[in-house]
């Protein structure tokens, strides 16, 4: 068998970092903890991340990117808008029961620790590529006049705080059923919010 | 000795028009080397050779027939009709050109009878005005109005017998190549994505809010400045395309966008990337565009 | 006897259907403008600030004045409907600057490219091209340039102010560029410094200045036209201009004007023969422009030449010339008084929330032109103009003819009848908008 290539290796550390840091947060998870959970030495672990804080904005870039792959899939259907939100809410809500460990990182990590993340990854740069796939599905919701015209950030935070939110209830156990069952009342409930009048 | 060679014929032929360009030709400040080597058999308002009526019996043969105006087929300039007469001095013109906006796509008049106002060759994008056969000898010199060096750099290129390469709607290219963003004083702005959040400063850029069509429009305008001194962005004024086929286009001052996004892209930038280029500029927040670049006036 | 008489380098043309008696004598003069092109019908529908751009679209060589009415229209509408629009002094001064620029180039044109050629092909004498005049006159262009962006056809003004945001390096620019017209203007124009001129106060004085100015009053003086081309001697000002206030003079009385009082009158639109309206003042046709500011202003020149000699021909063009003179002493105040600390734009309510009507009226090269406009939440309902032209060259009957009829009427031939036509500064396009 072939040895995996350094960049195979980047990721399967990042996929046991990313277990780790959304579960334990940031400053619990230490680079030997990471190290000892991969079966490697610490000083091997610095080959790859130069610090725990690199390790950490490399992890944002990577959920974003996928994220975005997502949900770019989605603007590129033939889908309208309404079907684009029941999509974009179903592969969320998807992503979160199959691989809870990425949203978790996002709402736990991402956003409670904002100073680890603020070299570097100012504003929106880490989480750009997830940002303008969201542009994109509102700036043509707009444009094909399914959507009404307003404020980006107001739209943004309506659609994105509301499905943090429900993960965010899941994720306590609050939620009296399953979080898919919520799939089509809440895209109808974005739906609505935005729609053009 | 060499005889003193003939000096280039010129027609001055106006349209439906509001004078502009003749007045802005006017501002030309080497009009008068200019004027040494050509001669206006007819023009509106410098001395010419021929009366307007006399022109439209005569249909004299010209070197260049310039036309200033958009054109309607009944529209009568001293007696004679335009259906007659533009092709009639077109056919007897070694070289044609399309001065301004309405002359080259229909521009402002236009809007007043869609259906029978066009420019000669132009009918806003489409090749449908009435000397459209006659395309290959005509330039188009869009703008409202057109810059005089603009015109006097197309007749001296025909003066000294050169060829002048024209964009897909007839336009020199080394005029048009340039956006009007390009040379514009704001672009520092523009990079970082600093919007000009009023009107009448010197700071930010009039693309994000105030309908600055400077990133999509072709035009020098920032290059060969106007009057010499100055251009519509660098006085704090929004861009409005008028050198495009689109022009004019409705809400000139502001910009119009869809969930806070320009509907129109910097050309040939595609969204996406233009989206995610502006995400990272916008994140950081350069202080000395944020503040007044000159506090003190005092 | 008929005949029709196309009248050419007056921004676009004319037709003069002139009744001539067996001498030649001209009876009666109908003026007819051909060229109509509905600009009002397309500001209608549009957003309001849409008329920054579109307006200035009616001239190419008074572009701007149509901007400042159609500002200025805004602003009334503004304040009609209530909200609150101000101005600062700075941002005033510069539309005033960029105005009387304006006004400056128009005039220059109007003396060296039209009144001393056509006097000259009256003579049979050689009129070279006057290129040293198109070279000042583009020099006050690039006065008005370095605040409005560029000219023709800026649209800088905006309700609350303007565009620009000027810095000493402009103001120093225009400084330069102004000591050159002035210098242009005594040393060319007038053959004497504005001291010695202010001082004139004969008619023969004025035709012995040695400059272009004179030349031209003794061309009037050769073609026997200096005491001819009268008119009613009823003058009107509308706008604001310096050292005026509204008011209209008939005769030996002077009242304050109100634009209540202006009318037009369509009946002489002959759908195909002319598009131009008269406008009214009291029901009656009243001069407007240069001699009729001189006038209501008091400048001492013109004061002294009309009190003795009327509304004649060469009164009229001396106000033209007086009037840049003025307009240059202004243009220096305003530039030298300039606050640069003041805010060149201060933002008004946003123009959807605003229902209402106004109306603009600017001292334009020709006199005073009218915008009047009814917006509904940020949309143009309706837009109609008054040019200065509709005032002075519109067509009235033999009994009660127009102001430049009026003029014309005598005239011992059609040639000279047009000459005193083009006194008035004729513009089609703006009379056609």
């Amino acid at each position: 068998m072939a040895r995996p290539s350094k960049e195979e290796r980047k990721v399967s550390i990042m996929t046991k970092a990313l277990e780790l840091f959304s579960k334990e947060g940031f400053y619990q998870t230490t680079m030997p903890s990471i190290a000892e959970k991969i079966g490697m030495s610490v000083g091997n672990l610095y080959n790859y991340f130069a610090s725990k804080e690199t390790l950490a904005k490399e992890l944002i870039l990577y959920i974003a990117n996928m994220l975005g792959e997502e949900i770019r899939r989605i603007n590129e259907s033939p889908l309208d808008t309404r079907e684009k939100i029941v999509a974009i809410v179903h592969m969320y809500f998807k992503i979160a029961q199959e691989r809870p460990e990425t949203i978790e990182y996002f709402l736990r990590v991402y956003l409670s620790n904002r100073e680890v993340f603020r070299e570097g990854c100012e504003g929106m740069i880490c989480v750009s590529a997830f940002v303008t796939e969201l542009m994109i599905f509102f700036e043509e919701g707009v444009r094909s006049g399914e959507l009404r015209d307003q404020d980006f950030f107001s739209a943004f935070g309506l659609f994105m705080g509301y499905l943090g939110g429900m993960v965010f209830l899941n994720g306590e156990r609050i939620l009296p059923n399953a979080l898919e069952s919520y799939e089509a009342s809440i895209a109808e409930n974005i739906y609505n919010a935005l729609k053009a009048r | 000795m060499p005889s003193k060679p003939a000096k280039f014929q010129i027609v001055w032929l106006q349209g439906i028009t509001c004078n502009g360009n003749t007045h802005s030709f006017l501002n030309d400040p080497l009009l008068g080397s200019l004027l040494d080597k050509v001669r206006f058999l007819y023009h509106p308002i410098l001395p010419s050779q021929m009366s307007l009526r006399e022109l439209v019996v005569k249909i004299p043969k010209s070197d260049l027939l310039i036309v200033e105006g958009a054109y309607r087929g009944d529209f009568e300039r001293g007696g004679a009709v335009m259906e007659k007469l533009l092709p009639a001095l077109a056919a007897r013109a070694k070289n044609i050109v399309a001065l301004g906006s309405c002359a080259s796509f229909g521009g402002i008049f236009k809007e007043a009878s869609p259906e029978s106002i066009s420019g000669i060759v132009y009918d806003k994008s489409e090749a449908t005005g009435p000397l459209a056969a006659m395309r290959e000898k005509v330039i188009n010199l869009g703008g409202c109005p057109a810059h005089p060096e603009w015109l006097s750099f197309v007749i001296g290129m025909m003066l000294n017998k050169r060829k002048v390469a024209l964009d897909e709607l007839g336009r020199p290219k080394e005029l048009y190549a340039y956006t009007v963003h390009n040379g514009c004083l704001r672009n520092d702005y523009f990079e970082w994505k600093v919007d000009s959040r009023s009107f009448g400063t010197k700071e930010g850029c009039l693309y994000y809010e105030q309908g600055c069509q400077g990133p999509f429009t072709h035009g020098s305008c920032n290059k060969i400045l106007w009057n010499g001194v100055a251009s519509k962005t660098r006085a704090g004024t929004p861009c409005f395309g008028c050198t495009e086929p689109t022009f004019p286009k409705t809400d000139l001052f502001r910009t119009k966008t869809y969930m806070s996004i320009p509907s129109e892209m910097p050309l040939g930038v595609p969204k996406r990337s233009y989206l995610a280029l502006a995400g990272a500029a916008k994140s950081f927040h350069i202080k000395r565009l944020e503040e007044r670049l000159i506090d003190d006036h005092a | 006897m008929i005949t029709h008489e196309l009248i050419e380098r007056i921004e676009g043309e004319a037709l003069i259907d002139f009744r001539t008696d067996r001498s030649g004598r001209v009876q009666d003069a109908q003026i007819r403008f051909l060229h109509f092109r509905g600009m009002e019908a397309i500001l209608e529908g549009r957003h309001p600030l849409d008329a920054l751009v579109i307006a200035p679209r009616v001239c190419g060589i008074c572009g701007h004045s149509h901007l400042i009415a159609a500002v200025e229209a805004i602003e009334a509408a503004y304040r009609h409907s209530g909200a609150e629009v101000k101005l600062s002094m700075k941002a005033r001064s510069i539309r005033n600057v960029t105005k009387f620029s304006e006004l400056l180039q128009n005039h220059l044109k109007w003396l060296y490219l039209i009144m001393l050629g056509e006097s000259a092909k009256l003579l049979r004498e050689e009129h070279p091209l006057p290129l040293k005049a198109l070279n000042a006159a583009s020099q006050a262009n690039r006065l008005a340039a370095l605040f409005s962006g560029q000219w023709p056809h800026s649209s800088y003004a905006l309700p609350g102010g303007v565009t620009c945001d000027p810095t000493h390096i402009e103001i120093m620019q225009a400084l330069k560029i102004l000591a050159e017209l002035e210098r242009f203007v005594e040393a060319e124009v007038l053959g004497c410094s504005f001291g010695e001129f202010e001082t004139i106060r004969s008619y023969r004085d004025l035709t012995a200045l040695g400059g272009d100015f004179g030349k031209l009053l003794q061309n009037v003086e050769r073609l026997g036209l200096a005491d001819t081309g009268h008119s009613h001697g009823r003058f009107l000002v509308l706008g604001e201009h310096p050292g005026c206030r509204s008011m209209a003079i008939d005769g030996n009385t002077r009242r304050a004007a109100d634009v209540a009082n202006v009318s037009e009158d369509a009946s002489a639109v002959i759908e195909g023969k002319t598009y131009a309206k008269n406008a009214l003042y009291e029901g009656a046709f009243y001069e407007t422009g240069p001699l009729a500011r001189a006038l209501v202003s008091g400048r001492s020149v013109i004061g002294a030449i009309h009190e003795a000699h009327g509304d004649s021909a060469s009164v009229r063009i001396a106000a033209r010339m007086d009037e840049m003179v003025d307009l240059l002493k202004n243009i220096r105040r305003l530039i030298e008084t300039l606050d640069l600390s003041e805010p060149s734009y201060i933002a008004p309510p946003p123009i959807e929330t605003i229902s209402g009507e106004g109306r603009g009226i600017v001292e334009a090269p020709r006199g005073s032109l009218i915008h009047t406009l009814r917006i509904e939440k940020g949309k143009i309902i309706a837009y109609a103009m008054i040019t200065p032209t509709q005032w002075n060259l519109g067509n009235g009957t033999a009994v009660s003819p127009g102001v430049a009829q009026k003029a014309m009427i005598g005239a011992q031939s059609r040639d000279k009848a047009s000459f005193l036509f083009r006194t008035f500064d004729v513009c089609s396009v703006c009379t056609t908008h």
